[in-house]
């Protein structure tokens, strides 16, 4: 039977709040994911291990962790694939903790929140649905697929410098809405991120294109955000 | 909650439009250079025919020009470095007034050093 | 101590209906959810939505009619017809109402809300966005919660229902997990919408939280759990963790391949296909494997999407692609896929009405942890969405309704408090013995239990086993022990918590197949081939007692549509 060692970052805030690393493990038989790693030492090896988990299918956004040196879900990463032993397990860096793997997202859906991630729509709706194009439904392929796992927001250089930029998920959520033809929100969105606490810190780093496990580009939606924001002051256009 | 600090920091378009715009600029800029020294013959390089190219209207309002952007580039950019590194409340203002002025001393000083060639 | 009118347990699609439904009825509604809403296991649902939009070329004279009857001939004609009119007519408003909210569903070309064939379905009806439906619609629903402002409690752990002494549901005691500690909640009415009971088989599509534990609230509070062994085995699981394969696959087109190389279901559907409803495509996959046709012999057959091509692949079934080159290492533009049935879904679960009331004044429950029924002994593709916006919704009306109808608020019942208290000698309890079972050993040994007993085939003896294990397990159960007792975020205690519940669920499906000697949808048994109308056309009810093995009960179906036919496809 193959074996995965895992080494991984323990912090118990009960318990002086020490860090630590602890090494584990792991036999399996054809096929390991990190995600049913961390299972195996919970319930075989140490119960005081916490991570969080739901869906183990890369759609739920819970498992997201520092993997290797790497933003990756813990369910998504089949341990055949990583070439480095042992597999260091750490939580998202650059957020406060909670326990263990388990890092402390208050700020991060805040600033989601803070952004208004919804349709708003003033004039009356049609009876039926609101028609809307492929090609303008195309235009939200980028951002409908976010799981706001946290991977961007704790990957992005801005965030670790200001802790009240809004950073690249939040940001992508606002593209989603300004850009969706259905929207109506003209000025009630655009006030909370079009300044610097939000879209003008974006340096176009690209870390978070790197780190999102889904494969889209939060940077590319904020610099529609930034033309739209001139083109809205010069030509008075709002899409 | 947060959501009070989160509503600080209003603004920002314009810097960052203009540094985009300068940025175009200094790409002409640096255009016009290449092809003036590298392309363009003026004929033996002395200092009254390189004096009368400066005078012509063309590299007057291009030079101006380019002071602007450059001037403006350069600060914009080093203030966006100091802002992420936390300069705020005071020591923004701070900041802000010590560039105006840089920016001010800065283009005064281009006109003056251009001046023999725009009153000759 | 904090109170709220109305507490919603759940925060996936049909919580979050129900509490956007409260808090714009002016009820102070708050959930309680294990996980942040939007990571709740409604996300994964990937092919689509049913109702009878009429926008597909092919479904111009489709009706919530047609739908109705394709979704009891689809129950076996166990749902209740009442309630599955009633799904299908709400099944339009409701659509355009999440259209109108924001989903990005797909679209046809002149802009109209995209629709596909599903299975057992006589219209393509089956409304999608790409092949993650659920995931858009419940970030939908997570956004308008945001923008109605409903109070989220994320990461709370709910433990116990708690009534009063006039036997109404009366608050809620749950774990705070990342502050640590046990809090109790005082309310006028509860919504259970935890979701199914999927990981009491060790083969499920489903997510890790759903573990059927909010039913097993609602169980012990004494609400009966309806129709449990009716449980849905999904034709297409991936081969090594049995994640889910939409049903939109085989709606777009693709193909079940045996390992002779034979498309095998135009044996067992010859005019439906690969589009027979769920429980026929699984007995027929688990035929040709237990009969040695699987691939190389194998307990495996193939879902082959190679003949749709690279572009069609890619824009109706991207998810689909990412997950099998992720999981399983295959690209199902150049390869088939390896699949198996799956357990997918729980047809069951507590009693309710229309309007999600239990028996228990004040108790609601919505979505796949209840059961109408709409779905009957087997749920058609696309109506488990449609479900939870329905009744999501109807609930939270329900109990607006009822806490507004109340002649005067509680506040405060004292019954709370002294939960709590009972819930931390319970903890003590717990933490206080150093040795005992092993919680993980009795979890493993339940959920293979349950896979090699109530599976796709089953049969009196093998059942009996299973049951009888299970009894067992739920003695030893009590005697467990926590290895870790601090109170952050402390997975030990949870999953050991939440096993006794799981248990409990196992043991209404496990006494509730035994029972129903007939088959009938999902409920297909090899001593009993036939279904029998005359004695089985009712529900199964299990109540809860004492010493164990539930109390069973049956109850009427409501017909008067449609009278039970021969099902053929």
């Amino acid at each position: 039977m193959p074996e995965a060692t895992f080494r991984i970052h323990r912090y118990d805030p009960e318990r002086d709040g020490d860090r630590r690393w602890q090494e584990f493990t792991v036999p399996y038989e054809s096929s390991l994911t990190v995600l049913e790693g961390l299972f195996y030492i919970q319930e075989s090896l140490d119960g005081s291990l916490s991570f969080r988990y739901c869906c183990r299918a890369a759609v739920c956004g819970s498992c997201a962790m520092y993997i290797n040196g790497r933003y990756r879900l813990a369910c998504q990463t089949n341990v055949k694939n990583l070439e480095d032993a042992p597999i260091t397990v750490e939580p998202l860096p650059h957020m406060p903790l909670v326990k263990d793997l388990v890092c402390d997202m208050t700020d991060f859906f805040a600033k989601y929140e803070y952004v208004k991630p919804y349709i708003m729509h003033d004039s009356k709706y049609p009876e039926k649905e609101t028609l809307q194009s492929p090609e303008d439904r195309r235009k939200l392929d980028n951002p409908v697929d976010c799981i706001l796992c946290g991977s961007c927001y704790s990957s992005c250089p801005s965030v670790w410098g200001e802790d009240n930029y809004l950073g690249p998920a939040a940001l992508l959520w606002a593209y989603r809405f300004e850009a969706d033809t259905r929207d109506e929100a003209r000025k009630a969105r655009v006030s909370s991120f079009d300044n610097e606490r939000g879209v003008y810190r974006c340096h176009t780093i690209t870390n978070c294109v790197e780190a999102c496990p889904k494969e889209l580009n939060p940077t590319e939606a904020v610099q529609w955000l930034k033309g739209a924001a001139v083109r809205r002051r010069i030509f008075g256009r709002w899409k | 909650m947060r959501q009070e600090v989160l509503r600080k920091g209003e603004g920002g378009v314009w810097p960052w439009f203009l540094q985009r715009i300068t940025a175009v600029l200094l790409l002409y800029g640096l255009t016009v250079h290449l092809v003036v020294l590298h392309v363009l013959n003026i004929g033996r390089l002395t200092f009254d025919n390189i004096g009368d190219r400066l005078g012509s209207g063309f590299f007057v309002f291009t030079d101006f020009l380019l002071l602007f952007a450059v001037v403006f580039h350069g600060l914009n950019g080093v203030r966006m470095v100091l802002l992420d590194y936390g300069f705020q409340g005071s020591k923004r203002t701070a900041l802000d007034a010590a560039l105006v002025v840089i920016g001010v001393a800065a283009i005064a000083y281009g006109i003056w050093a251009f001046w023999p060639w725009l009153t000759d | 101590m904090i109170y709220h009118e109305l507490i919603i347990v759940g925060g996936g699609l049909a919580g979050l209906r129900a509490a956007i439904e409260a808090k714009r009825a002016g009820v102070d509604v708050a959930v309680l959810s294990q996980v942040y809403p939007a990571r709740s296991h409604s996300g994964a649902a990937q092919g689509g939505i049913n109702s009878a939009l009429a926008n597909h070329p092919d479904s111009a004279d489709d009706t919530p009619e047609k739908h109705t009857f394709d979704t009891v001939k689809g129950s076996d004609y166990l749902a209740d017809q009442d309630a599955a009119k009633q799904m299908c007519e709400d099944a339009i408003p409701i659509l355009y109402q999440m259209e109108h909210w924001g989903c990005p569903f797909s679209r046809f070309d002149d802009g109209r809300i995209a629709q596909r064939p599903f299975g057992g379905a006589g219209y393509p009806r089956t409304c999608y966005g790409t092949d993650k439906t659920g995931h858009y619609l419940l970030h939908t629903c997570n956004n308008e919660a945001i923008k109605a402002g409903v109070p989220f409690y994320t990461e709370w752990f709910v433990t116990d229902i708690v009534s009063d002494s006039d036997g109404r549901a009366c608050g809620v005691i749950a774990y705070d997990m990342t502050a640590g500690g046990f809090e109790g909640f005082q309310a006028e009415a509860v919504v259970i919408a935890t979701g199914g009971a999927g990981r009491t088989y060790s083969n499920s599509t489903n997510a890790i939280i759903s573990t059927g534990f909010g039913a097993s609230l609602a169980y012990r509070a004494g609400v009966p759990l309806k129709d449990m062994e009716f449980i849905q085995f999904h034709p297409t699981g991936l081969l090594t963790t049995n994640i889910l394969m939409t049903e939109g696959a085989r709606g777009e087109g693709g193909y079940l391949i045996n390992g002779e190389g034979e498309r095998f279901m135009a044996k067992y559907a010859p005019k439906a296909m690969e589009l027979a409803p769920r429980d026929i495509t699984s007995r027929s996959i688990w035929t040709e494997i237990l009969e040695g046709r699987g691939i190389g012999g194998k307990q495996f057959v193939h879902l082959d999407l190679r003949h749709l091509g690279r572009e069609k692949i890619m824009e109706r079934l991207p998810g689909i692609r990412d997950l099998s080159i992720h999981f399983e290492g295959v690209d199902p533009i150049d390869e088939p896929i390896p699949i198996v049935p799956s357990q997918h879904y729980t047809m069951g679960g507590i009693d309710t009405d229309v309007d999600g009331r239990t028996e228990l004044p004040g108790l609601f429950a919505a979505g796949e942890c209840a059961c109408v029924s709409v779905h009957g002994a087997n749920r058609l593709g696309g109506n488990s969405l449609l479900e939870t916006l329905v009744f999501g919704r109807r609930s939270g009306a329900a109990a607006s309704e009822y806490v507004s109808g109340l002649a005067q608020r509680r506040r405060g019942a004292p019954e709370v408090e002294k939960a709590l208290q009972r819930m931390d000698e319970k903890l003590a309890a717990l933490t206080s013995r150093s040795d005992g079972e092993d919680p993980y050993a009795i979890r493993a040994e339940m959920t293979e239990t349950m896979k090699e007993s109530f599976g796709i085939y089953r049969e009196e003896q093998i059942m009996q086993t299973g049951l009888d294990k299970l009894l067992a397990l739920n003695e030893r159960v009590h005697d467990v022990y926590l290895r870790h007792t601090g109170r952050v975020f402390n997975l030990d205690m949870i999953r050991t918590y939440e096993l006794q519940g799981m248990v409990e669920v196992a043991l209404t499906t496990a006494a509730g197949a035994l029972n129903r000697t007939e088959s009938r949808g999902s409920h297909s048994r090899t001593d009993y081939l036939a279904r029998d109308d005359e004695n089985w056309l009712a529900h199964t009810l299990a109540y809860r007692e004492p010493y164990g093995r539930p109390r069973l009960d049956r109850k009427p179906v409501t017909l008067g549509l449609y009278e039970p036919q021969e099902r053929k496809y």
